[in-house]
């Protein structure tokens, strides 16, 4: 074997996996929490594409659209759709769990394959490798129905901690293919260029970026402050490569993730609203107050909240009203219409969630683990 | 030795379509784990200087009618119009691109031409997403991309300059 066991691979396969340790209640209490967040904010439906006329169908070279001809018909997208939501409340309940995690993100890179066949691929991969991570994990060995049909067992010691390394290397992955072009371009020294305009102009006069805060950076007249924009940015995307390495890093780079997410969405309107169910997948829930109440001292109750809910946000979407992201929806009654708007109060939500849980997190390996199985409460 | 197979796939998987896609952009694969990346420069010495894609609507007498790119595409996202303008609303004839890999060529079709049934099809689509927005009688699909000077100081538009323009016979 041409990797030695204390070769350096070794060695950063280590601190990854250090880095991205958690518990298996908090992954478990985080599979509820990312399909209640894909219900309310980020559900995808592809039956639009059952009405796009053939002619416009243009997939990449290097995909599973490429070995069709024409788009599929209607009915095609209609089930698409119908599985996802079906496997999205199966999920929720940890009900097959496997079975459905594996089932949506192969129904969601069905529809997203055909949906990018129209010259664009959105850049949308880090959900999809959540789903792809999960496949490997098992959270719903706790607050899911699974748990219930399963013979009681305690957990072991060896289960109780999980490693979330491979879907930390997917992130970082992630942000480095975004920082690397970035870095030969942008870090340049040069203050009579600007990567980051670039990216604003386009926005601002093409596609109608134009609301909360991005008025002000017109105003910006420093080109000092603008290099370091870039700069920044660069050091950002690509400082992920080290901060994986360390626990307080890693954990710092999230936070930090969630800050510059809600910068973009004041300044540049771009919501990204998708990488916020990325990143919860390391908060602690476990070890957090609010969590230890509903989903140990309240789990059932909680369960049958999450079913009611569960079941109306699908019927909604399900419903001739057709309302997915329910989210939006209620929030639009009650007079918050702009949608980047509640992106921003997302990411701030997010972000007081990971400095609330930062702590936590850097202490989890030496804590004590969490009992608790829904079954035992 | 499992382990290291492990490793070589997963880098193989992450590191190949990073690849294709540093290549050339028309190369990249779906799925993969990419972000965008947007390398792009601008100049802060100059006046600010951005293209802008419109799309209009010609008819017979050759009155222009500026078309609301987002009703437009009813049901499709509307972040999808200007890659769908580019492929001629389906209506281009087949085109041909070769990229170089080092060594090897690859010829890659980037628009392919439409069948008789399907460019009647898109025909009846354009022509209907027209109607909604109250335009009947459409010779032409006119897609112009402008060169706009602003002044960040006034908040004003400084010129414009047309950098080229392309127009889809839509007769039917």
């Amino acid at each position: 074997m041409w990797i030695s066991k204390n070769s350096p691979v070794d060695w950063i396969e280590t601190q990854i996996s250090r880095s991205t340790q958690t518990d298996i209640a908090s992954l478990c209490y985080f599979r509820v929490v990312f399909c209640l967040f894909t219900i309310l904010f980020g559900w995808r439906s592809y039956t639009w594409i059952g009405t796009v006329p053939d002619a416009f169908f243009n997939p990449p070279m290097f995909s599973v659209a490429s070995l069709f001809d024409q788009f599929p018909p209607k009915i095609f997208f209609q089930a698409v759709d119908i599985a996802i939501g079906v496997f999205t409340f199966t999920l929720l309940f940890g009900f097959l769990t496997r079975l459905s995690t594996l089932s949506l993100l192969i129904l969601m890179i069905i529809g997203n394959t055909f949906s990018f066949s129209l010259g664009k691929i959105d850049h949308n991969a880090l959900y999809l490798c959540v789903l792809l991570a999960m496949c490997f994990q098992n959270w719903g060995t706790m607050f899911s129905i699974d748990s219930l049909l399963r013979s009681q067992r305690e957990i072991g010691e060896k289960e109780k901690s999980v490693d979330l390394s491979f879907l930390g290397v997917l992130i970082s992955f992630g942000f480095f293919t975004a920082g690397f072009g970035k870095s030969l371009s942008w870090v340049d020294f040069d203050l009579t260029t600007s990567g980051f305009l670039s990216w604003f102009y386009d926005g601002y006069f093409n596609q109608g970026r134009d609301q909360l805060l991005a008025s002000a950076v017109l105003k910006i007249n420093s080109p000092l402050l603008l290099e370091f924009i870039d700069i920044s940015a660069v050091i950002f995307e690509l400082g992920v490569l080290l901060a994986i390495l360390s626990r307080t890093g890693w954990y710092s780079w999230l936070t930090t993730a969630c800050l510059f997410h809600l910068v973009n969405c004041l300044l540049l309107n771009i919501a990204f609203n998708a990488n916020a169910a990325v990143y919860l997948a390391f908060v602690p829930w476990a070890q957090l107050p609010i969590c230890r109440y509903c989903f140990i001292k309240r789990a059932k109750c909680s369960l049958v909240v999450f079913a009611a809910l569960g079941s109306f946000l699908i019927t909604l979407w399900l419903s001739p009203a057709r309302i997915p992201n329910a989210g939006f929806h209620v929030l639009s009654l009650l007079g918050i219409s702009n949608r980047l708007v509640v992106s921003c109060g997302i990411w701030v939500a997010i972000l007081l969630i990971f400095l609330a849980s930062f702590k936590a997190f850097v202490m989890l390996p030496t804590a004590q683990l969490p009992q608790h199985r829904f079954s035992q409460p | 030795m499992v382990k290291t197979a492990i490793r070589m796939v997963i880098a193989f998987c992450l590191i190949g379509p990073f690849l294709l896609r540093e290549a050339d952009r028309t190369l990249e694969p779906y799925p993969a784990v990419l972000q965008p990346s947007g390398a792009y420069k601008v100049s802060t010495k100059d006046a600010v200087k951005f293209r802008k894609k419109q799309l209009l609507a010609v008819e017979n007498d050759g009155s222009e009618h500026e078309i609301h790119t987002d009703d437009f595409m009813g049901d499709i996202p509307s972040h999808y119009w200007s890659y769908v303008a580019d492929s001629r609303y389906g209506l281009a004839s087949e085109k041909e691109r070769t990229v170089a890999l080092g060594r090897w060529r690859l010829t890659l079709v980037t628009h392919k031409e439409a069948s008789p049934t399907e460019r009647k099809e898109a025909l009846r689509w354009i022509h209907a997403r027209l109607r909604a927005q109250g335009i009947d009688d459409a010779a032409i699909i006119r897609i112009r991309e402008i060169d706009t000077f602003w002044d960040v100081q006034s908040g004003t538009e400084v010129k414009r300059e047309t950098k080229e323009q392309i127009d889809v016979d839509i007769k039917k």
